[in-house]
């Protein structure tokens, strides 16, 4: 169990400049109302990251996906996306849509794909 | 499970108290996904050259999955260290977004739990938190435990991973079936859209995850891989914010119109 000084150190810069950019808004940002437009915009972060993070999940690299895992996950996504509208409930579409990948990357096997 | 209700709002996670039971329960799908991602850098960094305990450091004192991976890959194509804390910061910028999403919410908290939670905001912890925000708004109370116990439990779900990786990854990919790493794969874009689509009952925000994934795949494809996220991010919700200000306009306007035929 090594532990070479050099990578310490470099684990601790990245470790602090990353704990840095989670804790500077929250350090600076203290009034409980920034006010109306500050507000807008702060309110769709949320959808406007997930949006981007589902994307880059979907399609890696911004391509089509190369390999049969990558199909089954696109294509489990439409229906994971119906269970999410349909039933608001966060537990059952996570195991629904793995469910479905699953069973997709499955077919793809027995399929030959 | 958690539960939304429908509002004037959109969907949003039932209002009520973000306690540590709530917490778990918002646990158990990163947890669950963090677990096979995790074992996946354990398993790269370990070919890259790091040692067991040098892998699960990187995890303990990093704790940033994307930067993660390309600093394992960076290490192991002999990269200067300047270099690689140089992007791997940069990759993380994105985080910057999320701390000013959660800062009003926690407002009332103090400076030292504030900066406790500050370690944990994740994507996908802020993915969760986000689904909250609206309810915090409103009233929800978000309390320190509950957030606490969803980052610690997310932490130690990642760290394990890395350890499992670092230490079995080969037997580990070897014994599961690709059915089998499908599912596992697939439980952090089905968090994202579990947490995404209930939100996506109002233009606004229909627009803002629009351009959020577009802009992301587009500034990924150009190369801008290390600020994809955090550029997105801003512009979707610039645009969800003009967007919410012109139905609002629209709104007013109307009002007045049947004000002024009723007057």
């Amino acid at each position: 169990m090594s532990l070479r000084w050099e990578y310490l150190v470099l684990f601790l810069v990245v470790g602090l400049g990353t704990y840095a950019s989670r804790v500077a808004p929250l350090a600076l940002m203290r009034r409980r109302d920034p006010g109306r437009g500050v507000r807008a915009v702060l309110d769709y972060v949320g959808p406007a990251v997930l949006g981007a993070l589902l994307a880059g999940a979907l399609f890696p690299e911004a391509r089509m996906p190369q390999e049969p895992q990558g199909w089954a996950a696109l294509a489990a996504a439409i229906p994971t996306w119906w269970v999410a509208r349909r039933t608001g409930n966060l537990g059952l579409t996570v195991v629904a849509g793995m469910g479905l990948a699953w069973l997709l990357a499955g077919i793809a096997g027995l399929a030959g794909l | 499970m958690a539960v939304y209700s429908r509002s004037e709002r959109g969907v949003q996670l039932a209002t009520g108290t973000f306690g540590i039971a709530r917490g778990w329960v918002a646990a158990v799908p990163i947890a669950v996904g963090y677990l096979p991602a995790a074992a996946a850098y354990g398993l790269v960094a370990r070919q890259a050259g790091l040692s067991v305990a040098e892998t699960v450091a990187m995890s303990v004192l990093v704790y940033a999955g994307a930067s993660q991976f390309a600093m394992a890959g960076m290490i192991g194509s002999g990269v200067a260290a300047p270099a690689i804390a140089a992007t791997a910061v940069m990759m993380n910028l994105r985080h910057l977004l999320y701390g000013a999403a959660v800062a009003p919410a926690l407002s009332r908290w103090s400076p030292l739990r504030r900066a406790a939670v500050a370690f944990g905001l994740t994507d996908e912890v802020f993915a969760t938190t986000s689904a909250v925000l609206p309810g915090a708004a409103q009233g929800t109370l978000f309390r320190f435990d509950g957030l606490l116990v969803l980052e610690l439990s997310a932490y130690a779900s990642w760290v394990a991973g890395s350890w499992l990786g670092a230490v079995s990854g080969r037997r580990l990919l070897a014994a599961v079936s690709p059915a089998v790493e499908s599912a596992l794969a697939f439980a952090l874009p089905a968090l994202f859209i579990a947490l995404l689509a209930p939100q996506l009952n109002r233009r606004p925000a229909l627009g803002a995850a629009g351009l959020g994934a577009v802009a992301a795949l587009a500034l990924e494809a150009a190369g801008l891989t290390g600020w994809n996220v955090l550029l997105a991010g801003a512009l979707g919700a610039l645009l969800g914010a003009w967007l919410h200000d012109r139905q609002r306009g629209a709104g007013g306007r109307t009002r007045q119109s049947r004000g002024g035929a009723l007057g």
